[in-house]
């Protein structure tokens, strides 16, 4: 997982992408993943994802470290396209590049924006608990990165990890889950205690940032639909 | 472990939107009928959960082409309403990732979200009669043994892989697939025809025995890992194996 990276490129990006409304972006990334789950031409759909890494760039985001998490569903897709390939070589390489693609648009879309932002967004439709939810898991999930570093670190230092020792592993990894699941829980309780004591009674208050869309924002969607309708005209 | 890792575009609109549709209507109904006070106590907790399911999943398991996913040992121990939400919200953070079709959040969290319910049945009833450690792993066994059968089915049935022929095809277009039906079944007479006994299984067995064969390695690592992390649990923790109360536990 690189959500710290992430995290940190979607909150201190500078480029227009990065300015633009949280609307805008999220209606951008629905268009260009309709069109690639829609469009059937691998010329059309590598075009697609040649716009996307374009955006990658003009974003001025680390294309090279950031892409290579697109890498995994493309993996996915493989596995699934080598079948599909017994048919024809052209349909398997169709789901190579939706699967690559649409992680792409994805990858996009957080480094662009903040979490917040997009579950804000995403509250317009689901519960407020599982709002709450969200945030807090997001919040946890850094927090336990750093001890499960740390856990597998000192299980190295003493020779927990073996390369060939798999019932040695097992046992590591047992203890390692098993500790960062007390971990966890002590650490859930004192978060409910902290955030009782600055009045949380289940509901975190986050608004979507409403701002009147601007050029910069008609132009993202303008060019995302303009993709879209790329799709049934070919 | 049972988990659709198939990309956008593979499982047909109807599924996907349906799926989406239920998995919505499951966690509202689960946050709506339970009491207020008890869950948001529990939504800390229930984050932090869904916080290492996220970052367990994210370790792979060395030579075994699969990861653990957790979703049953949640579900024992947020019981079976927190353990479906939690599905759900590890779904959404894994596809905002990249990792897997934000198309198929609605599929997986059914089917992750049924290991979760399932296993939390499985262990209350048998929790009296077994040791925990012991009951925590066939809890977890049976219920991945249920989740991974939904799965197939879903990408059976969907229409996304074919199942029950020897060579499976991906249907991202339905008329398509109908073609590929017709020429294989051609194409599957000819063959018959000209070569009576021929074990035109031989595929699909060689197929579904690799599956099989890296699937229960997968269902017992996780049932075993699961089994020794309740035991440690009951050991130190013995309260966080309490039975859950109500929808949500």
């Amino acid at each position: 997982m690189h959500l710290s990276m992430i995290d940190q490129l979607s909150n201190n990006g500078n480029s227009f992408f990065h300015k633009a409304s949280t609307v805008a972006k999220i209606l951008m990334t629905a268009l260009l993943l309709s069109s690639i789950i829609i469009s059937r031409d691998i010329y059309y759909l590598s075009f697609i994802i040649l716009t996307v890494v374009v955006c990658f760039t003009l974003a001025k985001l680390p294309l090279r470290e950031i892409g290579h998490l697109c890498l995994i569903p493309a993996f996915f897709s493989t596995l699934f396209a080598l079948f599909e390939m017994q048919q024809s070589f052209e349909s398997g390489l169709l789901i190579i590049l939706r699967g690559a693609g649409s992680a792409l648009t994805m990858l996009f879309l957080i480094s662009t924006t903040s979490y917040i932002k997009i579950f804000s967004f995403l509250g317009l439709f689901i519960p407020r608990l599982m709002l709450d939810l969200l945030i807090f898991t997001y919040r946890s999930f850094f927090i336990l990165l750093d001890r499960v570093e740390n856990l597998l670190k000192s299980i190295r230092l003493r020779g927990g990890l073996k390369p060939f020792g798999i019932i040695a592993n097992i046992r590591s990894l047992t203890g390692i889950v098993a500790v960062l699941l007390l971990h966890s829980f002590e650490m859930g309780d004192r978060m409910y205690r902290i955030y009782s004591l600055r009045g949380y009674n289940g509901y975190i208050p986050i608004q979507l940032d409403w701002k009147p869309l601007g050029a910069t924002d008609y132009a993202l969607v303008a060019f995302a639909l303009f993709v879209l309708a790329g799709v049934f005209v070919l | 472990m049972s988990h659709i890792h198939l990309p956008d575009g593979v499982i047909p609109f109807v599924w996907w939107i349906g799926g989406y549709i239920a998995a919505l209507l499951v966690a509202v109904f689960v946050l709506r009928s339970i009491n207020k006070d008890s869950v948001r106590r529990k939504i800390p907790i229930a984050a932090v959960m869904a916080a290492v399911m996220l970052i367990t999943m994210s370790v792979p398991l060395g030579f075994l082409p699969f990861h653990l996913n957790m979703s049953a040992l949640a579900g024992i121990l947020m019981g079976p309403g927190l353990g479906f939400v939690i599905a759900f919200v590890v779904n959404l953070f894994m596809a905002l990732m990249g990792h897997g079709g934000f198309t198929v959040v609605g599929l997986n969290t059914l089917i992750l979200g049924a290991e979760a319910v399932l296993a939390f049945l499985i262990f209350s009833a048998l929790r009296q009669k077994f040791q925990k450690s012991v009951t925590s792993g066939i809890s977890v066994l049976l219920a991945l043994i249920v989740s991974i059968s939904l799965m197939i089915a879903v990408v059976g049935l969907s229409g996304a892989i074919d199942i029950t022929g020897g060579e499976a095809f991906i249907a991202h277009d339905h008329d398509h697939g109908h073609e590929y039906e017709e020429k294989h079944a051609e194409e599957k007479h000819e063959e018959e025809k000209h070569e009576e006994g021929f074990n035109m299984g031989f595929i699909t067995l060689t197929g579904w025995a690799a599956f099989l064969t890296v699937v229960t390695s997968g269902i017992l690592l996780e049932s075993l890992l699961t089994a020794l992390i309740v035991g440690f649990l009951a050991k130190v923790r013995p309260d966080m194996l309490e039975p859950a109360q109500g929808v949500a536990g």
